[in-house]
């Protein structure tokens, strides 16, 4: 378990070097959050906190979705099926028959 | 004279209000582009018409599709006039001579900044002649026409009421 | 427990919570700079203590026979008239209270970072904290006269946040046109009063209830409908709700989202008890809710302005809170009131931070592909329209499809329903709108972006909501056992209508915006577009009607009467056009003509001889 948590490291700190492009997310800790220099006719590099916690976000709903979908789909269905009314007999509903004088 | 704008000033007052409008009818930018070159295409088809008469009539049905076709809600930029931001910093913007009411124990606390605006105010005691002088001069019999206010024309001149921009309040407060 | 440990227990947690949430605003007096220098700080964490105390008390209540402790303590008399300071801590009280501090506490986070660099963000906090007094003061209170105190309060705060930028000329008229419209409400309250004064000689809510059964009860809930429609923003009174988007977003967020708005319905809620019986009133109410969301509704389908457009999905939940008090369901509607309060909140403040990431910008027309720039608030901001749409299991649903069915298996009123139905769907155009709109496509801001969400105080309280919005619904269902059994057993039709009638509004956006991304003309169908973007010309009919008609007649009475008729007809002129008619008569008859002298002669002769002979 620990040689695979070590592959990993060495895979990220791989990615991370394969990817050494322009380093704009300065490790600076000084306004509550990284220091994000302003764009100008470009997307502002996003930080790991914001795009894991967007997926969190929305992996929580649909999973929450989903899995009360299938669980409980009667809250959405209807609990109990609507009696057909038409299917009644006489006998169950007590109802003599028409020729009984 | 200014009161009365030309044709030609006319023309382009209404295609750039068109412009606008149909920016605020389409609102991807692509879309807005190639109608915006249709627009301008029915512009140029007659730019070069000579009868006035004519290009009046046009101007006149031009204006009338406009207010055919104007959007009731068109695009503002948020600290325009009528936009969402406008105005909203005002309340913290304070006049200057404020300051000549403070105290001058809360004076001594700002020693540099007061010793300069001292130095100010004296520069603006030695030019305030010349730049009632200078409007005085540049103004026509029937008052101004436009606000701007002239730049200074002489070596060594500062402009007129250079005080009001040397001393305006910020925008958006920091 | 004995009940007396258990009042005891609750009065002292009522009181702390009190303490905690008034100790800031108390330290505010004392001048010291630090104080007021680190207010919002204070003001935070102690929302957040009297949210953890909050928790407590709303088990306690659970816990007891009735779900509800009251005690009252005599304020003051006069000789035939007394007023208690009375408390009633019933199971509403004990799920709002923890919801609006939950709610509160987020956004007075969130307002931290969006408010940072105004120079009076500290009196900002105390503000909304004196609001959140006030609304506690409203839904804790058993008096009338204390709920009046709440009810003001809250009213007061809302003009003064509204108009927090008061150097903006659009602030203050949004602000002066609320308070006008709240007046309006205050009315009908203060006509209730007026009338459990007069004919029970209390203001206490017990006695009325116990004696309610002795007189006609219409005018009173005549007031309190007036009361609850100003309020909460019903048809008719509606303006002032989008209007009041001219305050900071976080003042939208609390006050004309999730919490003041709802006072109305909450009135309604605590008098439900009266309207049980009232055909008259429960008609009106159901009326005035289904046309107030189906109008509302109508209105935000053209909107460009993101905070109107919420705004009016607002109003629009507003009226389907009031059509659940119409079906004299009001545990419905108060549960609305709650999981409402989530989604909405956290959708007014992922609108304040994509405004903020773009300067200030608040036109849809001018966002765009946000989700690339500001992927956690758009990620809420999709929840929260989900939520608002009625998607299975998310927050939203169960209230709404509740009150939905609810009215689907009555008999009322079909058109109502049909409203409502219709509005339902509009909610998914509009929210669908929305999301395509801001989050999705390419980009259409200015190309300079300086600020991102990247900053806690943003991104914490928009997690907190948004997990708040998820489970909230199925939260509040376990807690709150509804009074009355609730349909198990309904016709597939009008089990499925609500989201078969939501996804109908989906699809159907989803085919606008297919054909908006064509645009084949440049512009649209005018009267449908204008209507709808214009607000069904409402205030454009009402409040330049009243001013162009005085004008109107007052020019042409003044024109008219006193020019015209006293001038013209009756006065000098009359007297020198009669003085003329009359000289040239006689100038005629001077002019020395042989015949007018022959006739005269005639005539007297004539005449002459007549006397003679008579």
């Amino acid at each position: 378990m620990s040689s695979f948590g070590r592959a990993l490291g060495v895979l990220r700190t791989g990615t991370r070097l394969m990817r050494q492009g322009p380093h704009r997310i300065l490790s600076r800790n000084g306004g509550g959050g990284p220091h994000i220099e302003p764009q100008y006719r470009g997307y502002p590099q996003l930080t790991k906190n914001q795009v894991i916690q967007s997926e969190i976000l929305s992996g929580a709903m649909w999973f929450w979705i989903l899995w009360h979908c299938w669980h409980e789909p009667d809250a959405v269905l209807g609990h109990f099926p609507w009696p057909d009314a038409s299917q009644w007999t006489d006998e169950e509903l007590g109802i003599p028959p028409d020729d009984e004088e | 004279m200014a009161a009365y704008l030309t044709h030609q000033q006319k023309v382009l007052r209404l295609y750039k209000k068109s412009l606008r409008h149909l920016e605020s009818w389409c609102v991807f930018r692509d879309k807005y582009r190639f109608y915006a070159c249709l627009l301008r295409a029915r512009f140029d088809e007659n730019k070069n018409e000579k009868d006035m008469v004519k290009a009046t009539m046009m101007l006149k049905a031009g204006e009338e599709e406009w207010w055919e076709k104007q959007h009731p809600q068109p695009y503002i930029f948020p600290d325009s006039p009528g936009g969402t931001s406008y105005e909203r910093h005002e309340c913290y913007k304070h006049p200057e001579w404020l300051l000549d009411h403070w105290h001058p124990a809360e004076k001594a606390m700002y020693p540099d900044y007061f010793a300069k605006r001292e130095q100010w105010k004296k520069l603006r005691l030695e030019s305030w002649d010349k730049e009632v002088a200078q409007l005085q001069a540049e103004t026509e019999k029937e008052g101004p026409r436009t606000e701007a206010l002239p730049p200074a024309r002489k070596e060594g001149d500062l402009p007129p009421l250079w005080w009001q921009f040397v001393t305006r309040p910020r925008s958006v407060p920091s | 427990m004995a009940p007396n440990t258990h009042t005891t227990l609750v009065t002292s947690l009522i009181i702390m919570i009190l303490f905690v949430l008034a100790r800031p605003c108390l330290l505010s007096l004392l001048p010291k700079e630090k104080i007021l220098a680190t207010l919002r700080f204070l003001t935070v964490k102690g929302v957040l203590t009297a949210f953890f105390l909050s928790l407590p008390l709303g088990v306690l209540v659970l816990c007891v026979e009735d779900n509800a402790l009251a005690f009252s303590i005599p304020w003051f008399s006069t000789p035939s008239f007394n007023i208690f300071f009375s408390v009633k801590y019933d199971l509403y009280a004990a799920i709002f209270v923890p919801v609006a501090l939950y709610v509160t506490w987020s956004i007075l986070v969130f307002a931290t970072s969006y408010m940072k660099g105004n120079p009076k963000i500290d009196h900002f906090f105390l503000f909304l904290l004196i609001f959140l007094i006030s609304m506690i003061l409203l839904v804790s209170s058993n008096n009338m006269f204390q709920l009046f105190i709440g009810w003001e309060g809250v009213g007061i705060m809302s003009f003064l946040l509204i108009s927090w930028w008061y150097g903006r000329a659009d602030a203050n008229t949004s602000a002066l046109q609320a308070v006008l419209y709240n007046r309006v409400g205050d009315v009908g309250m203060l006509f209730t009063m007026g009338w459990m004064a007069t004919n029970l000689n209390s203001l206490e809510l017990d006695v009325l209830f116990n004696n309610a059964g002795n007189y006609n009860l219409t005018p009173p809930l005549c007031g309190l409908m007036l009361a609850a429609a100003g309020k909460s923003a019903q048809f008719g009174l509606h303006p002032w709700l989008p209007a009041a988007m001219e305050g900071p977003t976080p003042v939208s967020a609390l006050l004309h989202s999730s919490t003041m708005v709802v006072a109305g319905i909450f009135l309604l809620i605590r008098f439900s008890p009266l309207m049980d019986g009232n055909q008259f009133a429960l008609t009106t109410c159901l009326w005035m809710g289904a046309l107030t969301t189906f109008f509302t509704a109508v209105c935000a389908l053209a909107q460009n302005d993101i905070k109107k457009i919420i705004a009016f999905s607002t109003s629009s939940q507003l009226g389907l809170m009031m059509v659940a008090i119409g079906l004299n369901q009001p545990q419905l509607a108060f549960f609305h009131i709650c999981t409402h309060a989530f989604f909405k909140a956290m959708l007014f403040m992922c609108a304040g931070s994509f405004i903020h990431a773009l300067n200030d910008e608040q036109d849809i027309r001018k966002m765009g592909g946000l989700f690339n720039i500001l992927p956690t608030t758009s990620t809420c901001f999709t929840i929260g329209s989900l939520a608002l749409i009625g998607t299975p299991f998310l927050a939203g649903f169960y209230s709404k499809d509740a009150i939905i069915e609810a009215l689907a298996v009555t008999h009322l009123n079909s058109c109502a329903l049909l409203f409502v139905l219709v509005a339902t769907s509009f909610t998914a155009v509009y929210s669908l709108r929305l999301i395509y709109y801001v989050t999705m496509g390419q980009p259409r801001f200015s190309p300079l972006l300086a600020i991102t969400e990247n900053d806690p105080a943003i991104l914490k309280p928009l997690a907190r909501l948004a997990w708040g919005s998820i489970v909230a619904g199925l939260l509040i269902t376990c807690i709150f056992t509804p009074f009355k059994t609730p349909v198990m057993t309904l016709p597939p039709l009008a089990k499925t209508i609500a989201i078969v009638v939501t996804v109908m509004g989906l699809l159907f956006a989803l085919e606008l915006a297919k054909q908006t991304s064509k645009q084949l003309k440049h512009s649209p169908n005018p009267f449908t577009h204008h209507f709808s973007n214009m607000l069904g010309y409402f205030p454009l009919v009402f409040h330049r009607m009243a001013p162009k008609m005085s004008l109107y007649f007052g020019q042409h009475l003044a024109n008219q009467m006193m020019d015209q008729t006293w001038m013209e007809k009756s006065g000098p002129k009359k007297a020198s056009n009669t003085n003329e008619s009359a000289s040239a008569a006689l100038t005629a008859a001077q002019r020395g003509m042989i015949k007018t002298f022959l006739t005269l002669f005639l005539l007297t002769s004539v005449l002459g001889v007549l006397i003679v002979l008579y």
